[in-house]
């Protein structure tokens, strides 16, 4: 017996042990394409380098720099309006949507309907960001735009602006852009996460007399809490990182007015040449970006106890 | 160095970097047993220039039908952005087209991946006029004295475009001083014609301030803002550079420009004017041949902008990379081009020739575009392009230029540009 119940135990271990090698793919997946490029993007941080002959190891400089760059912490203010342009709104704004479709929409004209609302509303998250870039660019240019013609044409001239040529509307402008892109991911996944309530509650308390938005608040959205913190969890981060709208639209322009750290990063890089720099900038953001992921990921474990 | 459509130039760059692995090692396995010779440039093939080269090789690949000629047509921004780390590699060609300056050319030379000329034009007896020969000169990175690491075969130049129906409906004759433009363009506004187009929002913002800068300008400050000979300019009070800031919104202010031009994109700007709907633009020797197959409705013509300099220079090089394979056969590609022959050709084909025969030439469009770079040549007043000397100054001066013209905060414009290009001066 006692001999058996050893076996087991060391079978149990060996079992683990031939576990492991599924996960050598994954690991040196990310050894190499991740992890490896992190440290020497650390280590490049602590140099000074043009990207061709040898960095010049210059130790704290470029972060001492960093601190007094007014450009770096303007692009992490800005970064923080993104995540109300890519994270909140959206999210917010999904979630209404989310549940009209799906509430209101579904029940009274069908479900081809509400289809085909899921996958309009989805469509701009499919399309490649530079002909996004290139078709808002259109849309919003100020003389001949469709935006401005159409304000102009019902007689609202005075808020035909000079959209992205103007620090004061040029992060506004990105912002709409941003959540007309971010609103189908949402919608989509609280669609689905809808589909998975219980609906035997929102009956009950139909027949109680609970209005349309007493029970959206108190029924619906307490249940979709896990796909709330899922949503704002990536899209936050997507947010901190926004590269691709700035790159296509304003490159960081007029001024200062739209830089945000990924571009900032890009730009000492590749243009500047200043690659020590740049790499301290996005070692930054990465450090940043990891204490805000393990807290959100904290934030969600909480909810889910909650629940 | 055309900076049109730089973003999707630079995003098609990124596609093409990421796709270099699979060509290069395409390129590198070859099924015949032919001496392999890689040659690359990014002049596209709707240019005069591309045109001229694809010529040239095509004798070439009959002159040495040992050789295994492949082509490849590279991106500007491809190379601007990796050339360095491409031409550090086995990927290297035997001989490319390379973006003059010292951020590119230049910081390759002082890594040791460009081949020293100077041997090859000694027997192929180039005799290169210094004014050429400077753009392929480099001194420890910096551009205009030392060896000679690249050969320019054209040249490019910005100036006016101008529509002649306009202007001679109006009375207007061509101006030859800055009052007399600004007078022009103050008649063209009064006619309810818009009297200078202008993109704002791109790459026109950077040339319009320097080509007024380097209107009011001389060599000497040339020297010392391009090749840092000389006394220092301080970049954030220079009287040249905050003139032409002033200059740009007073006719901004004037309503010479369309409005919310800072908003505007340059190709659209260029559109306009080739719809006959603007008196004037400014723009590069690239829009020749844009100009000249879109513009149907009226007669259009060039003229230098007012003053004592032109922003222009000679355009990109060819380089020898150091780990090429062939690099008597390059020089002898390289001494092809520069030949009469091939020099003519560009100039027929609507180019700018550095060499060429003035009566070789018979094109009227090329008289047209050449004319007028040939004055500039004579009075030895080319004043280069203003993103040379440092390194991303290029797009510092574009999201600063589209605030100035947003904003109209001209020390704003000074302080941030400024800034950048005296910390990004090589410290002597």
């Amino acid at each position: 017996m006692k001999a058996g119940f050893m076996g087991s135990k060391v079978n149990q271990a060996h079992q683990m042990r031939s576990y492991y090698w599924y996960a050598i793919p994954g690991v040196s997946a990310f050894l190499t394409l991740v992890g490896g490029s992190f440290a020497y993007n650390i280590y490049l941080s602590f140099n000074d380098w043009q990207g061709i002959g040898t960095p010049a190891w210059v130790g704290l400089k470029n972060y001492r720099e960093l601190l007094h760059d007014h450009t770096f912490w303007i692009s992490f203010l800005h970064a923080i309006e993104f995540i109300f342009a890519m994270s909140l709104a959206p999210t917010a704004m999904g979630l209404i949507i989310a549940a009209l479709i799906y509430d209101f929409i579904a029940k009274h004209f069908g479900n081809a309907a509400s289809t085909f609302l899921r996958v309009s509303l989805y469509v701009p998250q499919i399309i490649a960001l530079p002909v996004v870039g290139i078709l808002w660019s259109w849309l919003l240019s100020p003389n001949v735009g469709a935006i401005n013609t159409l304000l102009r044409e019902i007689g609202l001239g005075k808020l035909a602006l000079n959209w992205l040529g103007q620090s004061s509307t040029a992060m506004f402008a990105l912002s709409i852009m941003m959540i007309w892109i971010q609103l189908g991911y949402t919608i989509v996944i609280f669609i689905s996460g809808m589909s998975r309530l219980d609906p035997h509650l929102d009956e009950a308390a139909q027949l109680d007399g609970a209005t349309w938005f007493q029970r959206f608040k108190i029924i619906t959205i307490p249940q979709l809490l896990p796909e709330i913190s899922v949503v704002l969890l990536t899209t936050t981060v997507a947010a901190l990182k926004v590269f691709g709208p700035v790159y296509v639209m304003t490159n960081g322009g007029p001024g200062d007015a739209t830089q945000v750290p990924a571009f900032f990063s890009y730009f000492n890089f590749f243009s500047t040449l200043k690659v020590g720099y740049g790499a301290a900038i996005a070692t930054v953001l990465a450090a940043l970006l990891t204490i805000l992921a393990i807290g959100l990921l904290r934030f969600q474990r909480k909810m889910g106890q909650l629940r | 160095m055309k900076l049109i459509n730089k973003k999707a130039v630079r995003v098609l760059a990124v596609a093409i970097a990421a796709g270099l692995a699979t060509t290069s090692t395409i390129s590198a396995a070859p099924a015949a047993s032919k001496k392999v010779f890689n040659i690359w440039w990014y002049s596209k093939d709707n240019t005069p220039n591309g045109q001229t080269w694809a010529v040239a090789l095509a004798e070439f690949k009959k002159k040495h039908p040992e050789l295994d000629v492949k082509f490849e047509l590279k991106t500007f921004e491809g190379l601007n952005n990796a050339g360095a780390q491409i031409l550090n590699s086995n990927a290297a060609p035997d001989i490319t087209e390379y973006n003059k300056g010292n951020g590119t050319a230049g910081l390759a030379s002082k890594a040791g991946l460009l081949t020293d000329l100077t041997s090859y034009s000694a027997k192929y007896k180039w005799n290169l006029p210094s004014s050429v020969a400077l753009y392929g000169q480099y001194d420890k990175g910096l551009m205009g004295t030392g060896k000679l690491y690249g050969v320019p075969t054209y040249g490019e130049y910005v100036s006016v475009f101008y529509n002649k129906d306009i202007f001679a409906k109006n009375g207007v004759a061509i101006p030859t001083t800055m009052d007399a433009l600004e007078a022009a363009m103050a008649k063209f506004k009064a006619a309810g014609v818009i009297p200078m187009e202008m993109g704002g929002a791109g790459y026109q913002t950077v040339h319009n301030v320097y080509a007024l800068a380097v209107s009011k300008a001389n060599q000497t400050w040339i020297n010392s803002f391009q090749l840092f000979k000389g006394k220092p300019i301080d970049a954030t009070t220079d009287a040249n550079i905050k003139w032409a800031a002033q200059t740009l919104l007073k006719w901004k202010t004037a309503g010479y420009f369309e409005p919310n031009v800072s908003g505007v994109q340059p190709d659209d700007a260029v559109a306009e004017f080739q719809a006959g709907k603007a008196a004037m633009v400014i723009g590069g020797s690239w829009l020749d041949g844009s100009m000249q197959t879109k513009i149907s409705t009226f007669s259009y013509g060039k003229f230098l902008v007012p003053g004592t300099l032109t922003v222009g220079s000679a355009g990109n090089l060819l380089v020898i990379p150091t780990k090429s394979k062939n690099k008597d056969l390059a020089a002898e590609f390289i001494n092809m081009t520069l030949s009469k022959k091939y020099q003519n050709y560009l100039g027929n084909a609507g180019g700018l020739p550095l060499f060429a025969d003035p009566e070789a030439i018979a094109n009227p469009a090329s008289i047209l575009t050449a004319t007028p770079f040939g004055v500039a040549v004579k009075k030895n007043a080319l004043a280069m392009y203003p993103d040379w000397p440092v390194p991303g100054y290029y797009d510092i001066l574009l999201s600063n230029g589209t605030s100035l013209l947003s904003s109209g905060d001209v020390d704003a414009y000074m302080k941030a540009t400024g800034n950048f290009y005296n910390s990004g001066r090589p410290k002597a």
